[in-house]
């Protein structure tokens, strides 16, 4: 994650308050709950992870930035040739001010990296996520968020295919509760070296709520035409009148069946991890949909 | 007994009300197999929405009871939970649902043990093994149980997912909409043989059907005919063979349209006695 | 991008006072003029670095001028009508060198006809003139000149274009084809095209032509103005094959009242930048658009495409399909918005992008944007990236194509369903020039290895229309005003494969 890559990235190393860096060997796991440093008008913390080749992480980080006017945390992660993360991370952005996190993470050849992101938010929130692809890495990402009480949430997630062979299978569930405001964003890039090289992304929204507003975008470059397929689209993460008909007529009154779909929906965003982090991304997302039922 | 009393139904469409169902009445008795027949857009659909409460079908006139409440004004998971389930002859996809989610879901609200938060909970140990069982018996494997609800099920796998939930649901009253449409004999054979089952163990079943295929492996205690949204003939299961023989239009009453003919797929001059014959075969 | 030179005042009145234009006009000239100083320059143009306005100026006060003979013409668009088979007179007259010839019989037939119906269909100037009170009421009411600066410099500059009006309850049963009866009106820099839809009424106009036609200018800022009235349909087809020095900006956009429908479809085969972007409003409960658009680059070249939908009513829906197609080099980008306002009570969206990647070298970019803010609509988007894999060329060759053959028949494939919006001249003639596009190894451009022959057998489905040289030229002839007395008229909706005269050359002409 360059300094010069955005003002947000510039602003965060400005104000850096605390960071870690890790190298891991073999197997690890390894809890993170960055803590908030106070300094000023912009707290931010920056945590290195590197896998050494061969390694596997099973990383969780738990973020609720809340102190200070702009709250910035960044996790950059580095995968080693042949090593594997599965990464999962909690955002509950609560409080005053506005936030923003993010996850960098570049992939080395034959790398895999699983990553589920949970949040809710209840202010601006801005989630930047960006990857690099490696040759032969792949990556499987997933993403569920809640917006609400006239919040926005905003999710972006750039993947940049630079190596050949490369695959990546991401979507993204946005859920805008009674005067939030969800976007998810995508944008794919297959560059010129990535021959071979598969895509997806799949954007879902949807809007339950007053004055609920929504926006999706997946987008795709495609730099070259040596690509084996590229593929995205947006969706309504929401049950049509057919669905909630067939679910009723099966007992589940109107917020069961909504409830299930969402659940369905949210849960399947889970799918690209693996183990342990598994389960606790389960937990974690109960937590979450609990929310929506105490809105709705 | 599930009572339809004089029922006039109107569907709304864009905000205007059309009439398709004038003056129906029938009823469903526990363990009877009632067949109700009719070509195509005479209404049998229709009837089956009404039945279970779609938004889109209003009553204009008569009502619905179900062991002698008036269920007329009850929403559909009001229906569902005092007993009545409608099996769709093309039921819509449930992205985002898997279907064992969506069994447990139905099996804890009928059953009254959970509901809102605590939905997808396995309160009932017998559960999964009921389900596995059901699923099981109709040849539905544990993949297709892991799969979102109908979402790339072929028209077999549909039809037996709706079947397996009538299973384990245990209904009161199964409505059946064509439930051997796109199956092969085989598949016929396995619903007919559910179905049957399900009589014989007190479930009251109104089978609508358009072909009379299904009623030789199912037979039906009483046959109802439906043309353009009325009664047009009350029977036994002569009526269905009679349906079989001539077909729709001659029984329009001498109009001259030409309505859905069907032709039975073996040769004419089979006897009433065929009938009788195949009901005492199967009840051995 | 940078803009040099400027548009003075003085020449937005200049044109204003030679086509002897009412007062409003003249001041929303100059009132698009100061828009046009005052907006922001865009700053995601590609493939355009700077912008002469002095040349566009001179351009502008000079007329239109256009190449006087016949070896002024590129060498690439005199091979290209070769390959079409075309003699050189017909072609000389496709490429926009010749002077509409002796079109009085057409015209006034397609006129009587038309008139007849009710329907009035005048180049843009003379209906400014004669139906004041109606052109006042639409023009520039649909696209506004404070959009952006392009369409504010259109306003204040434009000239040419044909002016539609349909009355309540007409059907026109044929296509509208604009360009063979107001001629060079439609050839214009600048052109402004309105149509209005009365309650009830129905249409389609068709616009431009598949053949390359050659262009002097190299900055088009054309506009498109559709009001669909309620219960109205509105069908609006442009192809464009212009020479490569053109960078064509297009400013498309249409109002859908109550139960109207608008679609449009577009076929952007030439130019060297083109960016287009139909749009459409869905103002009135029930109003309906679809909008089909083609892009193909084959070659170094940039086709922006897209589409915008804003449901802005219930019961509203839309369809969007874009196909693109890259090539030599060349760049697709997909651009497209919907967006549901609150109130748009149980609309309906979907979108559908396509992008076939025919080399290594070309490039295809999608950023479709769903902007939701009613709970009750719903919009889908798809979008699939695809490549010519060696296996299906492998495939192709084994049954004796060569690699143009195999590519032009793919190309073809891919845009099936796209061409059966479009009448079916079209089609035959489209399908004849994306052969001649794709089956050139290279490209056009450049010097082809093989000769001049078209291929002729390709077992294609339109198979009929390729091997009668003699039906296609006269098609391509549609695109055109008459040649020397021959008839060009509506009834070509029958059968092409009748032999009879209708339309068809006379021999020895």
């Amino acid at each position: 994650m360059p300094a010069h890559e955005s003002r947000l990235a510039a602003m965060h190393y400005g104000a850096l308050g605390g960071s870690t860096s890790l190298i891991v060997g073999g197997r690890a796991y390894i809890r993170a709950s960055p803590r908030a440093v106070d300094c000023g008008s912009v707290v931010s913390r920056h945590s290195v992870v590197i896998l050494e080749p061969g390694a596997y992480v099973d990383l969780r980080v738990d973020l609720e930035p809340g102190s200070g006017p702009l709250d910035l945390s960044f996790v950059e992660l580095v995968l080693g040739e042949g090593s594997a993360a599965n990464v999962l991370i909690g955002v509950r952005a609560a409080g005053p001010s506005p936030s923003a996190s993010g996850l960098r993470a570049a992939l080395g050849r034959g790398s895999r990296l699983n990553y589920a992101l949970l949040g809710s938010g209840d202010r601006m929130h801005r989630q930047d996520d960006r990857m690099v692809l490696g040759p032969a890495s792949s990556l499987r990402s997933g993403a569920f968020l809640i917006s609400r009480r006239g919040a926005g949430v905003d999710r972006f997630l750039g993947v940049e295919h630079s190596g050949e062979d490369s695959s990546s299978s991401a979507s993204a569930v946005g859920i805008a509760l009674d005067g939030g405001y969800v976007v998810v964003r995508g944008l794919v890039s297959i560059g010129e070296g990535a021959a071979r090289s598969r895509a997806d992304f799949t954007a879902g929204v949807a809007l339950l709520g007053e004055g609920a507003r929504g926006h999706a975008a997946p987008m795709l470059e495609v730099h070259t035409g040596d690509v084996l397929e590229a593929r995205h689209h947006s969706f309504e993460a929401k049950p049509g009148p057919d669905q909630l008909f067939y679910l009723r007529s099966r007992g589940l009154s109107e917020p069961e069946a909504r409830d299930l779909i969402i659940t369905g929906f949210a849960e399947s965003q889970l799918g690209a991890l693996e183990g342990r982090l598994a389960q606790e991304g389960a937990g974690l997302l109960r937590d979450l949909v609990r929310l929506i039922g105490d809105d709705a | 007994m599930l009572e339809v009393d004089g029922i006039s139904v109107d569907v709304i469409r864009d905000g205007a009300a059309k009439r398709v169902l004038e003056g129906v009445t029938l009823s469903v008795r526990p363990g009877e197999v009632h067949a109700l027949m009719g070509p195509n857009g005479s209404g049998k659909s229709t009837l089956l929405y009404t039945l279970a409460g779609h938004p889109s079908y209003r009553l204009a006139a008569g009502r619905i009871s179900m062991d002698g409440e008036d269920v007329s004004s009850l929403s559909p998971e009001e229906r569902f939970l005092r007993g009545l389930l409608l099996a769709f002859q093309s039921p819509v996809e449930v992205p985002g649902v898997r279907l064992s989610s969506l069994l447990l879901a139905s099996y804890n609200k009928r059953n009254g043990i959970a509901s809102g938060r605590n939905l997808l909970e396995v309160r009932d140990p017998k559960f999964l093994s009921a389900m596995r069982d059901a699923a099981a018996a109709l040849g539905i494997g544990p993949d297709l149980l892991n799969r979102d609800v109908n979402v790339g099920f072929s028209g077999g796998e549909k039809k037996r997912a709706e079947v397996l939930q009538a299973i384990l649901l245990k209904p009161k009253y199964l409505l059946l909409d064509e439930p051997d449409s796109g199956l092969d004999v085989d598949g016929v054979d396995t619903v007919a043989r559910a179905v049957r089952d399900m009589a014989s163990s007190g479930v009251g079943v109104l089978l609508v059907t358009h072909y009379a295929r299904i009623l030789h492996r199912v037979v039906p205690d009483e046959v109802t005919l439906l043309i353009d949204g009325r009664i047009a003939g009350r029977g036994g299961p002569e009526l269905a063979e009679r349906v079989e023989r001539e077909g729709y239009s001659s029984l329009r009453g001498g109009s001259a349209r030409a309505g859905m003919r069907y032709r039975a797929s073996w040769g004419t001059g089979r006897r009433r006695s065929s009938w009788d014959q195949r009901k005492s075969a199967l009840a051995a | 991008m940078i803009l040099r030179g400027r548009i003075s005042r003085g020449l937005v009145e200049e044109i204003s006072r030679i086509k002897r234009e009412p007062e409003w006009m003249l001041r929303l000239r100059l009132r698009a003029l100061e828009l046009f100083e005052s907006l922001p320059t865009p700053q995601w143009l590609r493939g355009v670095e700077d912008l002469d306005l002095d040349q566009i100026s001179a351009y502008v006060s000079s007329g239109s001028p256009r190449a006087e003979s016949w070896s002024e013409l590129p060498d690439y668009m005199r091979k290209y009508y070769e390959r079409l088979g075309i003699p050189e007179l017909e072609a000389r007259f496709l490429s926009g060198l010749t002077a509409v010839l002796d079109s009085e019989t057409v015209y006034f037939r397609m006129k009587e006809y038309l008139e007849k119906l009710g329907v009035i269909l005048l180049p843009m100037e003379e209906a400014v003139q004669r139906y004041p009170d109606l052109v006042r009421e639409h023009f520039s009411r649909v696209f506004p000149p404070s959009d952006h600066k392009f369409a504010a410099l259109h306003t204040a500059l434009w000239s040419g274009g044909a002016f539609v009006y349909v009355p309540k309850g007409v059907r026109v049963p044929q296509p509208i084809e604009a360009y063979f009866i107001i001629g060079g009106s439609l050839e214009g820099q600048f052109e402004h095209t309105l149509i209005v839809a009365d309650e009830g009424s129905e249409l389609t106009f068709i616009e431009g032509c598949s053949a390359p036609m050659l262009k002097n200018y190299s900055f088009h800022d054309g506009m498109v103005e559709i009001h669909a009235l309620r219960g109205s349909r509105v069908k609006f087809i442009t192809v464009q094959n212009w020479s490569r020095n053109v960078i064509n900006f297009n400013n498309k956009r249409a109002i859908a009242e109550e139960d109207a429908t608008v679609e449009w479809v577009e076929g952007s085969i030439g130019s060297r930048v083109t960016y287009t972007y139909p749009s459409t409003i869905l103002r009135g409960r029930g109003s309906r658009t679809s909008n089909v658009v083609v892009g193909i680059a084959n070659g170094p070249y940039l086709k922006d495409t897209g589409s915008k939908v804003i449901h802005a009513a219930p019961d509203t829906r839309s369809s969007i399909v874009s196909k693109n197609i890259s090539n030599g080099g060349g760049v697709n980008v997909y651009r497209g918005l919907v967006r549901m306002l609150k109130g748009a009570t149980n609309s309906v969206s979907h979108v559908e992008c396509s992008s076939l990647i025919m080399d290594k070298a070309s490039k295809a970019h999608t950023y479709p944007h769903v902007q939701l803010e009613e709970p009750t609509a719903s919009a889908s988007h798809e979008a699939t990236t695809s490549r010519l894999t060696e296996d299906q060329l492998f495939y192709l060759r084994s049954r004796g194509l060569k690699e143009g053959e195999a590519k032009s028949l793919i190309v073809l494939g891919f845009l099936q369903d796209v061409m059966q919006d479009l009448p079916i001249e079209y089609v035959s003639v489209l399908t004849k020039v994306m052969q001649v596009e794709f089956s050139e190894v290279g490209g056009l451009g450049r010097d082809p290895r093989r000769g001049t022959r078209v291929p002729e057998d390709l077992g294609l489905p339109h198979r009929q229309a390729l091997h009668r040289l003699e039906r296609v030229r006269a098609l391509l002839i549609r695109c055109l005003p008459v040649l020397g007395g021959r008839l060009l008229l509506s009834n070509r909706r029958e059968c092409p494969d009748r032999g009879d005269a209708a339309g068809l050359p006379d021999a020895g002409s």
